[in-house]
């Protein structure tokens, strides 16, 4: 069961590159440094390579996934599962997505309730976030991409930012290299993994990509340019912060960012948080829009409106939102969804992919027997 | 017939989405929390002392709304969170803290150790670039004297001692990642009243872990800001050996100078030691490296100054190079001793402003911060060296 998608829905190849990025880059890139740290301290720049670099492979395997006649994952699950239990997958996926946008849902409520408002009550952002996606997803998948050039234009203005806290920077903190065991550095690296979780998403985005196939090159050129970007945020904050202090800061960029006075800003953090609403929106919109796809899919029939299946989801994004009470747990649906997606990239992408070869073989082996 | 009709329906389609959106737009910015600039006590100075086993917090807000004049509020508590909520129940006004610039820290309380104010400042996000001093009295003396000043007058103080004056820089980001970061010791600019109750910017104030050890002159700071920070503009105080050799070639120059000697008798002593100036710190480099050999550890620090000398000694001739030289050498050899004795006695008192620790630890395996000032530290030598660059003369001759 292909997924068909009139040409007049599709987007350039090159937006891959957009796609890709933007849902690489986003709340993580705010926090990331504690995590990384916590085992390979300095040596955790290591970390942010390795984990960019095995990335490449699971682009390269879910591409290879993908095919003409399977071109999304619910495609892929029911060729190789059939179709109860391949639907069984696909809403296991469809958890997955959700659960990630809405991670990044409430933790970004979470970010303005401590920065900025601390009265605000968690179902008043929830409501107008809420509306704020429904009114994105709506559009379709195309205004999605639009949204994500500025996922791409505005974590490359961060980079500017770094020239204030360059200024108080000490190279030595990043000595000595080298010092720590493998174990270390490779659970520095499964933190890092978080970071780049985004790109699965093109198991369902797919087929909106004209000439799909040779799209291949843009997304792994997205994730070396988001590797490169963790990799600078890295360096710069661990020279900026001493490994000591960065245990203690939950916000570790929002704390670097503190430093930068202008003569007309005096508070540049407060900014910084409202325009990285814009680089979040990728991150929260593109994973919904792949529920509501996959529901759409598997439902297979038109009954099913996307907007009504849209309208559930945000509304039960927001029901549960306003039920994470505190940071405490705010934090578990952080350290629960890094785990989930750590063995949704590692085990299942693999699995997936190896289950469609180990189908392709048979289906090649009853042609010939027949 | 459809076509117009389809573009009326798409006109009204569209003038309501506007109307919508504007009604929302009116609707939501009530949701907004009012905060009015007039009736808030925006603070810019603080001043924590500790009295009787209570933390104090002093508070100067300027009042806009009824004169010019500012306030100050005093109270007392166990913690520092009470302590805001306590200055809000003083005022008529709700005392915010996103404005403030500096914090003053009493001397008896940076001796008691300022960890509790320091980590409820770290977890506020309200509060942005401070920078914190250390009173040589209470700090609440030294709110209370700023009352008739300007409301920003301390940081600006502060800032421009900063800029041009030789005091070391300090922010909210250096104190935390020196409190919380191993192999540094806190260090923080002291502020005091002199004779005439005026305010001054006197020396650096260091810390041992979080109680303050030992307090150096603004001399010393000059000092170490010329080997910690990258702006070394500031002024430095010299007074040259008198020359012996001068005074036997140069018998002509003795006797003009013994001429201006008895005329300055009869005038009444001239202020003043002829012998001693003041150089001006252009700018320069420094580079700190550590040697290891052994067991023993050597830190040798290399500064670069282009400096510009303003009022030289009347016995020194720059145009001779015998002269010149000797000027050079001997001030670079007085700043040397300098700071080989201003880091003699940091040793001395077992504190880290310059960060030695984090040279150590960038150059071996392992890190044991005890260890390292326990053993490593008090065994340390220094070699100094200072290169001066005479840059300029100043105007005039």
């Amino acid at each position: 069961m292909k997924s068909i998608v009139k040409e007049q829905f599709l987007v350039s190849t090159f937006f891959t590159f957009y796609l890709v990025h933007s849902s690489q880059i986003g709340i993580g890139i705010l926090s990331f440094q504690r995590e990384i740290t916590k085992d390979a301290q300095q040596d955790a720049w290591l970390s942010v390579i390795i984990a960019g670099l095995s990335i490449h492979i699971l682009i390269w395997l879910i591409y290879q996934t993908l095919d003409d006649r399977h071109n999304d994952i619910v495609a892929v699950h029911d060729f190789c599962f059939g179709q109860l239990i391949g639907n069984i997958f696909s809403i296991l996926v469809l958890l997955y997505f959700l659960l990630s946008a809405f991670t990044v849902f409430r933790t970004y409520i979470q970010i303005i309730q401590v920065w900025v408002f601390p009265t605000i009550k968690t179902w008043q952002l929830a409501l107008v976030l809420g509306v704020m996606i429904f009114y994105i997803v709506s559009g379709g998948f195309r205004i999605l991409t639009g949204f994500s050039i500025w996922g791409v234009i505005i974590p490359a203005f961060l980079l500017l930012l770094l020239y204030f806290p360059l200024q108080y920077m000490n190279p030595r903190l990043l000595m000595p290299v080298f010092n720590h065991t493998v174990k270390e550095i490779l659970l520095s690296t499964k933190a890092s993994i978080l970071l780049f979780v985004g790109f699965e998403w093109i198991f369902m985005y797919y087929p909106f990509i004209k000439g799909a196939k040779k799209s291949q090159k843009w997304a792994h050129l997205a994730n070396v340019i988001s590797t490169v970007l963790y990799l600078i945020v890295a360096v710069v904050s661990f020279m900026y912060i001493n490994q000591d202090t960065l245990q203690h800061a939950t916000w570790a960029t929002l704390f670097m960012t503190k430093i930068i006075e202008l003569p007309f800003i005096e508070r540049f953090e407060y900014i910084f948080i409202f325009i990285w609403i814009l680089v979040i929106i990728p991150t929260l919109c593109i994973p919904i829009w792949a529920c509501t796809r996959i529901l759409k899919r598997i439902s297979n029939s038109n009954h099913l409106k996307p907007k009504i299946s849209l309208a559930f989801f945000i509304i039960v994004m927001i029901v549960a939102a306003t039920f994470i009470e505190n940071f405490v747990e705010v934090d578990k649906l952080g350290k629960f969804i890094s785990n989930v997606g750590f063995y949704f990239l590692y085990f299942y992408i693999p699995f997936v992919f190896l289950m469609k070869l180990f189908r392709n073989q048979l289906t090649k082996m009853l042609s010939k027997a027949q | 017939m459809m076509n117009s009709m389809k573009a009326s329906y798409m006109k009204s389609k569209f003038i309501i989405t506007i109307l919508v959106s504007l009604v929302i737009c009116t609707l939501l910015s009530g949701c907004v929390p009012r905060s009015i600039i007039d009736e808030l006590g925006i603070t810019h100075t603080i001043g924590i002392d500790e009295e009787n086993g209570k933390l104090t917090a002093t508070v100067l807000y300027p009042n806009y709304t009824n004169s010019n004049k500012a306030s100050v509020i005093k109270t007392a508590a166990d913690n520092p969170s009470t302590l805001k909520s306590n200055l809000g129940h003083k005022s008529q006004s709700q005392i915010v803290l996103g404005q403030i610039r500096t914090f003053v820290l009493g001397d008896s309380y940076s001796k008691a150790g300022i960890s509790r104010v320091l980590e409820t400042i770290c977890k506020d996000a309200t509060i942005g670039n401070i920078t914190f001093v250390v009173s040589d009295t209470k700090a609440e003396d030294i709110i209370k004297g700023l009352k008739p000043a300007p409301p920003l007058y301390l940081s600006h103080l502060l800032e421009t001692s900063v800029l041009h004056e030789g005091t070391p820089e300090t922010n909210i980001h250096t104190l935390v990642s020196q409190y919380y970061g191993s192999g540094i010791d806190i260090y923080l600019p002291n502020i005091s009243f002199d004779n005439e109750k005026q305010l001054v910017v006197s020396g650096l104030s260091i810390f041992k872990g979080e109680k303050l050890k030992l307090t150096i002159s603004n001399k010393e700071a000059f000092l170490f800001k010329l080997m910690n920070d990258k702006n070394k503009s500031g002024y430095y105080d010299i007074t040259l050996p008198t020359k012996d050799n001068q005074k036997g070639k140069d018998n002509d120059k003795e006797q003009k100078h013994n001429r201006d000697k008895k005329q300055g008798d009869i005038d009444g002593k001239q202020p003043g030691n002829e012998n001693n100036f003041a150089l001006k710190s252009l700018y320069g480099k420094h580079k700190i490296t550590l040697h290891k050999k052994g067991n023993e550890n050597t830190i040798s620090m290399n500064l670069t100054l282009n400096v510009e000398l303003k009022g030289i000694p009347e016995s020194i001739q720059i145009e001779k190079k015998e002269d010149y030289q000797y000027l050079k050498k001997s001030m670079e050899k007085i700043i040397a001793n300098d700071i080989e004795t201003l880091l003699k006695k940091l040793q001395q008192n077992e504190v880290d402003p310059f960060g030695f620790g984090i040279i150590y630890r960038s150059e071996s395996k392992e890190w044991n911060e005890k260890e390292f000032y326990q053993k490593i530290y008090p065994k340390m030598a220094f070699s100094v060296k200072t290169d001066l660059i005479l840059r300029q003369l100043g105007v005039g001759e």
